[in-house]
Order: structure tokens, then C-alpha cells, then sequence
């Protein structure tokens, strides 16, 4: 019963934390230590996008932006640079690549210059997450 | 019309001079590593970074004379002779870099696009593969040589994923981000990526930014995953042009382990300062390592013998 309990506060904690970043502005609108999961599918879709490009990762978490820039740097490395339209200009660059193993890794980060924080992708045991962190430990003088 | 070619000749001989005086050399620090870290000092157009939130950066050249840019460029090279990664001036070199393993630093006067910093990087991008630069405003730097050349090493470093250096209490608050070294009057350096600028600047063992309880070893990062750099092999020869003449070069120190380099066959033992002796063995021409659990952290020193001579050295691990 008290196991029920703690995960229903959990939820409610959780819940109310994402409803009311709901209103603030980026990145305040994602709260620290909540890691919103992407999945590959999605983070795909932007390699092949043109114009405008849509990505709702979470329930409080669209991001909208335009393609600004892909490269391709030889047959195992895709690069793509999207500016956002709702994230008061931040960019995000995300790259792809094949690893000699077959496997494709994701590396990104969604940053707007001289705010304090910026949103990180990480990867862990093979699921995607945006965390956000201070952005002194992503861009430093 | 006589009158007129000596001038014509004057006024091109002038422009060979001044287009062989904004030439950059062509310098490569070790250019048998893959890795690699460009040093444009040539200007650049960049776009399709982090960076360009309001467009394109069109960043002049550094207006360097040659001279200036090999003295900053072997400056900087000194803090990474370590490492099998090789500097250069060459856009060629970079080009045929593996991308995930290269970074650009931008040397140039204006980085008003910014603000008022006298360099900025992406913690990490030296493993992006997205051709993000890092970059350095010498017009903040006053034009110094040294300050221009403490700069960049300090962006490689961010570049690397090294976060600053920092100075904290002794409850662990942090008292300043960016550590200027110890300030007492006999110590007279600084960690690099702290205050590098008015003291003897080296990579170090400390507390980084990320927290007192976190320790940053500088050297162990940038050699290490996922920059996967390591460290050079190679072999120099006593007496050569620019090296010691001394039998054994340490190459890397860290508690319980010594990197060295040796020009022939050696007996060594390993002592602390008491005289103790902590170990011995042999050391073969190359690269060798000394394991010594039992010096975790401590002043040793290292002697080495054959027929022909003998030496020691003091190391700090």
C-alpha cells in the first residue's frame, strides 16, 4: 500500500512539475533532472525534413524549427542544424552516424547563446533523452 | 612612360611583400597523429553552427605577422606534446582529418558577434563531427602573443571536454570559477583551463567547475574516450636538436603509474623521497610504463643505470 502510495506522489510530483513549466519560456518550460525520452524514429524524421519541421516529444514539449544546414560527411555522418521557432531562436544540431559496427548513434544539443541553461541529448541503454543542464558545462569562455 | 615603370615595379614588388607577410605558415606539430587541430589564423565564413543564431560570421584574418603566428602556434604546441594529436596551420590537414576526431579554432580580432569574451567554445565539439569551431577575439587579448596562445589552449582544452579549473573553500563552495593556481608567493603556476595568462599555465589534477568533489585530471581526459587520443610513442634522440640529453623523458605521471620514453636498455628503481625503494625492473628502448601501487600519491624518484651511464629524476604523481 505505502509502495502505491509513494508512486502515485511520484506522478502527482512529476505531473505538476511538467503542467506548470507548462507557461514559462525555454528552457525554463523543462524542468532539471527530467529526462524526456526521443524516440530514434523521431530524431530520423528530422534528417529528411525541408522547411519547417515539427517534433512533439513530450505533452509540454513541441519543438518547432527550420532546417538551417545538413551535412553529409561521407557515407557514415549526417549532420543537421535546425533554428527554432518556438525556443526564441535556440538551435539545435543533431548528428548521425554508423558506427563501424552497423550501429547508428545520435549526438545533439539544443542551445540559445548566453542563456543559463541548454537542453542535452544523451543516450542510455539504447533510448534517446533530452535532459537539460547549466549551460556553462556546454559552452564555456 | 619611363617614369612610369619603376613605379609599376616598385608597386608590385610591395604587393609580394605584404601577400608573402599575410601568409600563414604552414606549421604541423606531430603530423604522423590523425587527430588533429587546426589553428586558422587565415579568417573564415561560418554558418550552419551554434554559432550563427543571427546569420553568418564573417571573421577576418588575425592580421598576425608569420612570425607572431609560429611563436603563438610552438607556444601552444608545448602543452600538447604529450598527446598524439598534431596542430597545424594547414586547412589540408584538416580536411583529411577523421571528423570525429578534429576541431578548428578561429584566431581572430573581433568577436563582437559573442560579446565581450576573449574565446568561446562547445564543451566537447572536438568529437561532434559537425564542423563547430571554437573560436578566439584577440582584440580582447590585447594582441599578446602569450595571452592569444594561453586563449587557444584553453579552447582546445573546452574542445577536449574539459570544463574550467576552479577554486573552492574548504567546505567545497566555490569560490571562483576559473582557478588562477595557488596563491601563495612561492607558487607561480596556474592550471590552464583556469587563469592561465600571468603564470606558468599546465594542465592539472584539480576540481573542476562540475563540483569540489569531482576531480578533473586534464591530461587523462583529453587522452582518453571519447576523444581517444592516447598519448605519444615516440622515441627522442639524446643530444638531437631541441631535446634533453638525459637518457629517460617522463612522458605522463598519475598516481601508481609513470609513462616515459627511453633512448636505450635501462636497470631503474623507483624510490620515495625517504629513500625507500618502492620498486625496479628494466626499461627497454621506447615507450615503457611503471606500475607503483604502493606510491598512490606521493614525490618519488626515478633512477635509472646501465654500463654506459645513469640518471634519476623527481616526479610529482
Amino acid at each position: 500500500m505505502n509502495t502505491l502510495k509513494t508512486i502515485l506522489f511520484c506522478y502527482g510530483l512529476l505531473h505538476s512539475l511538467l503542467l506548470s513549466a507548462q507557461d514559462k519560456p525555454f528552457p525554463q518550460n523543462i524542468p532539471y533532472q527530467v529526462k524526456i525520452e526521443v524516440s530514434t524514429e523521431a530524431l530520423e524524421k528530422l534528417f529528411y525534413s525541408t522547411g519547417t519541421c515539427k517534433l512533439q516529444l513530450s505533452p509540454t514539449f513541441q519543438f518547432i524549427g527550420n532546417i538551417q544546414n545538413r551535412t553529409e560527411k561521407g557515407p557514415s555522418v549526417s549532420t543537421v542544424l535546425i533554428s527554432t521557432e518556438n525556443m526564441q531562436g535556440a538551435m539545435l544540431s543533431l548528428s548521425r552516424s554508423v558506427k563501424p559496427n552497423g550501429s547508428i548513434q545520435y549526438t545533439g544539443h539544443l542551445l540559445r547563446l548566453h542563456n543559463p541553461d541548454g537542453i542535452l541529448l544523451i543516450e542510455k541503454d539504447g533510448h534517446y533523452y533530452f535532459i537539460r543542464t547549466e549551460q556553462r558545462y556546454l559552452v564555456a569562455e | 612612360m619611363k617614369n612610369t615603370i619603376p613605379y609599376i615595379l616598385i608597386f608590385l614588388l610591395l604587393n609580394a611583400v605584404t601577400r608573402t607577410n599575410a601568409q600563414t605558415p604552414v606549421l604541423n606539430s606531430y603530423a604522423p597523429a590523425a587527430a588533429t587541430v587546426y589553428l586558422d589564423f587565415d579568417g573564415a565564413t561560418v554558418d550552419g553552427t551554434l554559432w550563427n543564431e543571427n546569420g553568418k560570421i564573417i571573421a577576418e584574418p588575425s592580421g598576425l605577422s608569420p612570425a607572431t603566428i609560429t611563436w603563438i602556434f610552438k607556444k601552444i604546441a608545448d602543452h600538447f606534446i604529450l598527446f598524439n594529436l598534431n596542430l597545424t596551420t594547414d586547412p589540408e590537414m584538416y580536411a583529411h582529418a577523421p571528423i570525429y576526431q578534429r576541431t578548428r579554432i578561429i584566431i581572430t580580432p573581433n568577436g563582437d558577434w559573442y560579446g565581450p569574451a576573449s574565446g568561446v567554445s562547445a564543451v566537447g565539439s572536438f568529437v561532434w563531427g559537425d564542423e563547430t569551431p571554437a573560436w578566439v577575439f584577440t582584440d580582447h587579448l590585447s594582441n599578446n602573443p602569450l595571452f592569444i596562445a594561453a586563449a587557444a589552449t584553453h579552447e582546445i582544452g573546452h574542445t577536449l571536454g574539459l570544463q574550467h579549473q576552479s577554486l573552492y573553500d574548504s567546505y567545497g563552495i566555490m569560490m571562483s570559477e576559473l582557478s588562477g593556481g595557488e596563491s601563495n608567493i612561492f607558487s607561480n603556476e596556474a592550471p590552464l583551463m583556469g587563469i592561465p595568462f600571468y603564470k606558468n599555465a599546465d594542465w592539472i589534477k584539480g576540481s573542476p567547475s562540475t563540483g569540489a568533489a569531482n576531480i578533473q585530471n586534464d591530461t587523462a581526459l583529453i587522452a582518453g574516450a571519447p576523444n581517444d587520443i592516447g598519448y605519444r610513442k615516440n622515441v627522442f634522440v639524446p643530444g638531437g636538436s631541441g631535446q634533453k640529453s638525459a637518457g629517460v623523458r617522463i612522458e605522463n605521471q598519475q598516481p601508481g603509474s609513470i609513462e616515459l620514453n627511453s633512448t636505450g636498455d635501462y636497470a631503474y628503481r623507483l624510490f620515495d623521497i625517504t629513500g625507500r625503494l618502492l620498486t625496479e625492473g628494466t626499461l627497454k628502448k621506447g615507450w615503457n610504463q611503471i606500475q607503483a601501487n604502493s606510491c598512490a600519491k606521493a614525490v618519488v624518484v626515478l633512477q635509472w643505470y646501465n654500463e654506459e651511464g645513469s640518471g634519476s629524476q623527481k616526479i610529482v604523481l
